[in-house]
């Protein structure tokens, strides 16, 4: 992160850059002191000139104990323009989040005391914040401010904008804000985005792009299953699609979120519109007679009359749920429509059609990749005059995944799993706005769960000595050297490998194949060495792998035809240049060997099959993708093509089985950039 | 032309003073305490750590033995073990009469009768240097503003990792910062840069240097 200016500069009379602090969209922001020593935060406007200073301006005179105020805005010699705001010292609520996950009610309260009175505040005086989120919330000496005000725009001009595109942070942007819409109905969204956060630990809406994010935002449900029950039905209200039957205003989230923690309704003076879909598939069978759309369980349980109050009112509700449900089905179609005949959103609609079809791998989706995968080997198998030949070995492939995951349990209890490295324990502090001075005033606060931090992956950097890779080497060396041998046998006795000069050969390869996979992996393992580099060192490892099994097809003299498999040969590269894959006799040669063996281990990830923090300790969608790269080679270099098919599996199957595995839960968390 | 000259050839080695304040950009301000012992107090005293906060002058004194440390206190003061912290009953710590030693991730609170106490997490984050941290865990602050005080031995690690005594999360490398013959020099990864003149090994910084690398840059700064 490189900043205009550094520490001592003077861009503004009377103000000295202590430090920067950090660089947003719209600028960047500096820790700074006045001649007097009094703390400033400068916020350089580099981009959006316009917009921040016309919210800026607009906020320049409001003055609240829950908002950083701003002090003046000025220009530099260059004619630059500068925010001179309050600073605020305290932690960020983003910082809170990463560091302890969820919070205890009793300081989501306090957080949203302090954020419901800021917003409101500019609520009433016809201003909306629109750039809602933990990274704009601070809390100093107690005090909760909300930051970022200058964002800020006019109820009255928010009809349409031309800078839609600079507002929000896409994970509190309400569905309306894409088609220009700044109501204050903006806000309780986004407030009603942190809340789930501060509960759960995770936002509702997640995804690997903006454009996922968004569109989770404009069609997909919350899942509410991860809220406390009780809750449920105010975070739905305050995440409505549309913004006319959300959460009116902020004080009415706030005050709904009290009412339901203690177990009490809040007046309402308007039908609430809970998605019923958001409840019915996961509340527990309804008793006779009953609309079955509250979790009843913990309405029962709470004794207190209040609640029965509630629960009572809730039966009452339910019978009006199917219309606001068809009402809301009603909503979303007609913003479809709408988003279907409107050009600009034209493109966002073919995005959602084609995420809906792409291949997923999120926890509770829909995996369809290796479907696909089947899908299209089998119609190249039906449909091609090559993949009806090679059939046999499909069948060959399929056994053998069955294979691997009958053994998959029997080695499972002997894989080494990699024990997560000494990681110092997060400082979880349970209590909130702590009172401590002496004993008879300690309070025991329920404990809080840990934030679960992005899970690390193969490509997350980490520390690992020297000797715990040679321990973890050694022992997946030693499992897959057994791995192999027990599925070689089993092939052996299911009479795919005829003769001990064919076992052999396949077995040794199996080994060799998965130690170089192995070794190639640990050896760089925690490193952030660059992928092409990565696929290069397989590359060269996998090369001495298929001069072994050169070496040992020729001290065996195996003949392929007869070995059980299908031994027949697919691939029409037969020579590049005076380089040959086929010899006189029609056997494969050295070249042919380095050549699969070294594309296998090219094309490959297969440092994310050996790697310790991949995904699942035996992934079989990664198994057959790896025996689909068989097929494909030997359907173009001059090899076994069952072999090479049964090869890349089997080597797969073993690494997998063999390699380290840290799960989840135990691995480091990840360092975030901070934002 | 001395700007044309390799950074290691300043001549006039100097030793850093007592304390000095790193400038992080993106990640704070840290206050680096060199002694053998660091005072905190309140605003009215001479502390080395003043709080705004209702303290004694010098309320209490952290001090390194060797590779332990111990706090002596002249006001009211207990220490929390980590457990005791976590399970919420920091009021059960042990009383600081004497020297009470002080163990990595160990909550020290500093309080008057009455008053609500300031609390201070004292962390070890990497075991090779005996270098420890102090940073409130309570709504205080010290003035002027550090986040962090280090009770610098003989080498800090600014960075990304966990095992950094000074967090700059965005950072991707770590900036090493250690004393060679009572001068305090910086080594990097990264190739480092004293005032824009870049450097190719390690390089000695004292106050008023600004110390920049790809995705770095910090200034010192005697208090």
């Amino acid at each position: 992160m490189k900043f205009t200016f550094p520490p001592e500069s003077k861009p503004l009379p009377g103000f000295t850059i202590k430090r920067a602090i950090h660089r947003g969209g719209f600028g960047e922001v500096y820790y700074g002191l006045t001649d007097a020593g009094k703390e400033v935060a400068l916020k350089l406007l580099n981009q959006h000139t316009d917009v921040e200073l016309r919210g800026a301006t607009a906020c320049l005179n409001l003055n609240h104990p829950n908002l950083v105020t701003i002090y003046d805005i000025k220009s530099d010699a260059d004619g630059d323009h500068w925010i001179v705001m309050e600073y605020v010292g305290g932690k960020r609520l983003a910082d809170v989040l990463e560091d302890r996950g969820r919070l205890p009610v009793e300081e989501i309260e306090r957080w949203l005391d302090g954020m419901t009175a800021g917003l409101s505040f500019l609520h009433e005086r016809g201003i909306v914040h629109r750039d809602l989120k933990p990274s704009n919330v601070f809390s100093e000496g107690g005090v909760v401010k909300v930051g970022d005000v200058g964002l800020s725009k006019f109820i009255s001009e928010s009809r349409k904008s031309a800078h839609t595109q600079s507002v929000g942070t896409v994970y509190y942007m309400a569905p309306e804000v894409a088609r220009g819409r700044y109501g204050r109905e903006v806000d309780v969204y986004a407030l009603g985005i942190m809340l789930y956060e501060m509960l759960t630990g995770e936002v509702p809406f997640d995804g690997e792009s903006t454009g996922e994010i968004l569109m989770k935002h404009l069609s997909s449900p919350p899942d509410l299953e991860k809220l406390p029950a009780r809750l449920r039905p105010v975070i739905a209200r305050s995440l409505e699609k549309d913004p006319q039957r959300r959460t009116s205003t902020v004080d009415r989230l706030r005050d709904e979120f009290k009412a339901a923690v203690r177990g009490r309704q809040v007046a309402r003076d308007e039908p609430h519109d809970i998605p019923e879909h958001a409840f019915l598939d996961r509340s527990p069978p309804a008793p006779a007679g009953g609309a079955g759309v509250f979790d009843r369980q913990s309405y029962a349980d709470a004794r207190r009359p209040d609640a029965v109050r509630y629960a009572a009112a809730a039966h009452t509700d339910a019978q009006a749920y199917a219309q606001r449900a068809r009402d809301q089905a009603r909503w979303q179609a007609e913003q479809l429509r709408r988003r279907k005949h409107s050009c600009q959103s034209r493109a966002r609609y073919a995005y959602r059609e084609a995420n809906r079809h792409w291949p997923r791998s999120r926890p509770g989706e829909k995996n369809w990749t290796p479907m696909l995968v089947i899908g299209a080997v089998a119609m190249f198998l039906l449909f091609t005059r090559a993949g009806r030949g090679m059939m046999p070995s499909l069948w060959e492939g399929a056994i053998l995944a069955a294979l691997a995951y009958g053994v998959y349990s029997f080695v499972k209890w002997m894989t080494p799993v990699s024990s997560p490295a000494p990681t110092r324990t997060p400082h979880n502090h349970g209590v909130s706005a702590p009172s401590m001075p002496v004993a008879a005033r300690a309070v025991q606060s329920p404990p809080v769960a840990p934030r679960r931090p992005p899970v690390p992956t193969p490509d997350t950097p980490r520390k690992i000595a020297v000797r715990e890779r040679a321990s973890q080497l050694t022992g997946s060396m030693t499992v897959a050297a057994f791995a192999s041998s027990v599925i070689t046998a089993a092939l052996a006795a299911l009479g795919f490998v005829k003769d001990v000069p064919s076992a052999l050969l396949f077995g040794g390869t199996a080994i060799f194949g998965s130690w170089a996979v192995l070794s190639a992996g640990k050896s760089i393992e925690g490193t952030s060495m660059d992928k092409s580099i990565r696929r290069l060192w397989q590359a060269a490892v996998g090369l001495p792998v298929g001069a072994a099994a050169y070496g040992l097809d020729q001290f065996l003299l195996v003949d392929f035809h007869p070995s059980g498999m299908d031994g027949r040969y697919y691939g029409f590269v037969t020579d590049v240049g005076d380089l040959r894959f086929a010899s006189s006799t029609g056997e494969p040669t050295l070249a042919a060997y380095l050549a699969f063996f070294g594309m296998l281990f090219l094309l490959r990830r297969w440092w994310w099959q050996a790697d310790a923090y991949r995904p699942k300790r035996l992934k079989v969608s990664s198994a057959l993708f790896t025996a689909l790269l068989g097929y494909v080679l030997t359907a173009i270099v001059y090899f076994p093509h069952a072999w090479g098919i049964v090869w890349a599996v089997v080597i797969s199957c073993v690494v997998q089985l063999a390699a380290a595995w840290t799960p989840p839960e135990d691995r480091r968390p990840t360092e975030q950039p901070a934002a | 032309m001395n700007a044309s000259l390799p950074i290691e050839t300043r001549n006039e080695p100097a030793a850093p003073p007592e304390r000095l304040v790193a400038w992080v950009d993106g990640a704070g301000a840290f206050l680096l305490c060199f002694g053998e012992s660091v005072s905190v107090g309140g605003l009215a005293g001479r502390a080395d750590v003043r709080v705004a906060a209702d303290l004694a002058a010098d309320h209490a004194k952290i001090s390194r033995s060797g590779e332990g440390y111990f706090v002596e206190a002249a006001g009211p003061a207990l220490v929390a073990s980590e457990p005791a912290v976590h399970a919420g009953r920091r009021g059960s710590g042990r009383v600081v009469e004497g020297r009470t030693d002080l163990n990595n991730s160990d909550e020290l609170l500093l309080y008057r009768e009455g008053g609500s106490g300031v609390r201070l997490r004292f962390c070890r984050p990497n075991v090779l240097t005996a270098t420890a941290t102090l940073t409130f865990a309570s709504d205080h602050r010290t003035e002027p503003r550090f986040d962090t005080v280090v009770l610098f031995a003989e080498a800090c690690v600014l960075g990304p990792g966990v095992d950094a005594h000074l967090r700059c999360r965005h950072w991707e490398e770590s900036v090493l910062l250690y004393l060679r013959d009572g001068e305090l020099w910086a080594k990097s990864v990264a190739p480092l840069a004293l005032t824009g003149r870049e450097s190719r090994g390690p390089i000695a910084v004292r106050s008023g240097d600004y110390v920049t690398a790809p995705g770095i840059s910090f200034r010192l700064e005697a208090l």
